[in-house]
């Protein structure tokens, strides 16, 4: 068949037209993409590898704001005491509750803003947009008078007669700090799951349809298996934020929602142990990084099983 | 025997807010019949698929799949499958997995999926590439693939939404043949929709052809190409002279002579306005470019018609030579001459475009409202 014959040469690209191709552009001028990289490297390792490199210097010297030179590991055994690594248990807990809860929110969210609701797509994406821009205390102490001994819901609960007396769990419990932190990150799920669905050609959607499967079996056969990386991404996108969020643990948490981050926090401008803080901040950074590179591993998995 | 058609639409009507795209139509497809629904853009012949398939509910009429009323199922209760303008392959399953998907829903058995995606597959000659992905294929072969896929489960009804639009010229015909070929062998009945008519004259065994959401006409290639029932459709279906003529005699509704543009009169033996022209009005001749006889004099002939024209152009297209004329009032005509020497020079003396009465059609003017 010739046609045939045709498609194994283009499965298989020629050599030759391949060279030319590469070898287009001018030689000699080499250096000129480099130049153009150096403005963007050379920001990243003022202000970004920069205050690292200080932090390290840090988390490595003796006790003390000046720190006298000598190295250390004090400053580690310290940030793995058992009222620190209590606070991370509390950390990771909340963090990864708050990506599922938030996930499970977002994932059909942007299914219905990339697919269902034609004209309103665009509106729906900036609304979303906005209510990022709106202060984040302003939002967090929003969430205080809503969940308040007698903020918005007990008062309107009470007012209805469905309780007696207030409920004390609402307000400075993992359980705000998870709501609260579910709220305040939701346009960042939302908005790479939407670009992700934006992908799917919707001919292959109504195929599915077509050829007899119902919503829940194109949802797991089509649109899921074709959206996962964007959904592993998201995940990382949203956990690293939301592991070392301070804001929310620290208005809406209370002594049992307390995070790492408010730990850190506090250790550099309350108690002045910026030796204990850096290091800390060092051991959430590897945690972290770890995570990413995991969800990296099993974004990569190639053919998930999503024959039958 | 089954008795029931394959499909029956019977007024359907699709309106979109206040726009009516398709306006009242009634078909009737049998089994294993090869059908096009063939019509310019926005003639409504997409929206009446996408009724069929249950992507699009009618907003009134009723719509039978093997003799069963369908109007209200969802896509996937339905037993037509769609073949896609852009095929819409799973991108993320293997050829044989596409091929597999609908025979999956249909919970068989794992022999009988293999078996079945196994025949599909060599049926439109894909077999060798069952484990590829389709981005490692090429249009054609995509096409392919998108036809086992919807020609595995067997549907009453497969319907095609310009299968080889994306394809080249080339391959678009091999493909015409094969489809065509493909259609015989499995027996399922074709509902094809193209804008491509020479696609539809090659492939169907009948065409509806489509104009603002309604059928203009419905009938064999040959009906519709001999014996056009409008003007739109004479224009549409192959190439055609249209000639404006004033109708002179008529008997009880059907026109007998008609009073050509030059002042002669021509005899009227094949037209389509039966009951329904008056004399004194206007209609349309349909002269069909390989009917025009270019000849360097009028000789009086009781079966030959005629009108003065001047050669514009004369194209040499190898098998045939094209001659573009110019008659009075801006009339501008085209013929075809299989013989070379039967042409006369261009900007030459006036000549005559002559025709047999045989070999042209009458079609009315005004707007026809009767079912075809």
């Amino acid at each position: 068949m010739n046609i045939n014959r045709e498609v194994e040469s283009l499965a298989e690209p020629d050599e030759a037209a391949l060279e030319i191709v590469y070898s287009g552009r001018p030689r000699g001028r080499r250096w000129v993409p480099h130049a153009f990289l150096a403005t963007p490297v050379g920001v990243l390792l003022t202000f970004f590898a920069g205050p690292l490199i200080v932090l390290a210097m840090y988390s490595f010297q003796e006790r003390g704001r000046s720190g006298d030179g000598s190295f250390t590991l004090s400053n580690y055994r310290a940030a793995v005491e058992p009222s620190i690594l209590e606070v991370a248990g509390s950390t990771f807990l909340i963090a990864t509750l708050s990506m599922l809860v938030l996930l499970a929110l977002a994932y059909p969210l942007a299914y219905i803003i990339a697919m269902k609701v034609g004209k309103w797509e665009i509106p729906l994406l900036l609304a979303l947009a906005l209510s990022d821009e709106l202060n984040p205390l302003i939002r967090i102490f929003g969430w205080r008078t809503i969940l308040a001994r007698n903020g918005l819901v007990n008062s309107t609960l009470d007012w209805i007669g469905l309780i007696d007396k207030p409920m004390d769990w609402l307000l400075f419990t993992k359980f705000s700090v998870v709501l609260v932190l579910t709220a305040s990150w939701m346009p960042y799920a939302v908005i790479p799951l939407y670009a992700a669905m934006k992908t799917i050609d919707p001919r292959v959607v109504e195929a599915s349809s077509d050829l007899g499967a119902g919503w829940f079996t194109t949802f797991r056969t089509v649109v899921f298996p074709l959206t996962a990386t964007g959904f592993v991404a998201t995940m990382v996108i949203v956990f690293i934020p939301i592991v070392s969020d301070f804001a929310a643990p620290g208005l809406v948490g209370g002594t049992s929602g307390r995070m790492l981050a408010s730990v850190i926090e506090d250790l550099f401008t309350r108690r002045g142990e910026w030796g204990v803080g850096s290091a800390l901040t060092f051991l959430l950074l590897v945690v972290s990084g770890f995570v990413v590179y995991l969800s990296h591993r099993i974004a990569n998995i190639k053919n998930l099983d999503t024959s039958t | 025997m089954i008795d029931h058609a394959a499909l029956e639409l019977i007024n359907i009507t699709k309106r979109f807010g206040s726009i009516v795209a398709v306006d009242s139509i009634s078909l009737r497809v049998e089994q294993g019949e090869f059908f096009s629904l063939l019509g310019p853009s926005g003639c409504g012949k997409s929206t009446t698929l996408r009724m069929i398939a249950g992507f699009e509910t009618p907003s009134s009429g009723q719509l039978y799949l093997d003799g069963q009323e369908g109007s209200e199922l969802p896509p996937f209760r339905r037993s037509t499958n769609l073949v896609f303008q852009s095929y819409a392959l799973f991108p993320h399953l293997s050829v044989r997995d596409n091929v597999a998907y609908g025979p999956k829903r249909a919970r068989k058995s794992k022999r009988d999926i293999a078996r079945l995606v196994e025949d599909a597959l060599r049926t439109v000659k894909m077999m060798e590439y069952a484990d590829r992905l389709p981005k490692a294929l090429s249009g054609g072969q995509r096409q392919r693939v998108a036809l086992a896929r919807g020609i595995v489960n067997r549907p009453a009804v497969l319907l095609l939404d310009e299968p080889l639009g994306a394809l080249d010229l080339k391959l678009r015909r091999e493909m015409q043949i094969e489809l065509k070929q493909i259609q015989r062998e499995v027996g399922i009945c074709f509902v094809y929709v193209t804008h491509d008519q020479e696609e539809a004259l090659t492939l169907s065994d009948r065409i509806a052809v489509m104009n603002g959401g309604r059928i203009e006409q419905l009938g064999t290639p040959e009906e519709i190409y001999r014996h056009p029932r409008t003007r739109f459709c004479a224009d549409f279906i192959g190439e055609a002279n249209l000639i404006e003529v004033t109708v002179d005699q008529v008997d009880s509704g059907r026109p007998l002579q008609v009073v050509l543009p030059g002042g002669e009169s021509m005899r009227v033996l094949s037209h389509s306005c039966d009951g329904f022209v008056e004399a004194g009005e206007s209609a349309t001749l349909v002269v069909r470019p390989q009917h025009l006889i270019l000849q360097p004099d009028r000789s009086v002939h009781a079966e030959m018609a005629g009108l003065k024209v001047r050669m514009d152009n004369s194209i040499f297209q190898g098998s045939v030579v094209r001659s573009e004329l110019s008659g009075v009032d801006g009339l501008r005509l085209s013929a075809l001459s299989v013989d070379s020497a039967q042409v006369n020079p261009v900007g030459g003396h006036p000549q005559w475009a002559t025709w047999s009465i045989h070999n042209c059609h009458l079609v009315a003017n005004k707007e026809r409202r009767t079912k075809p």
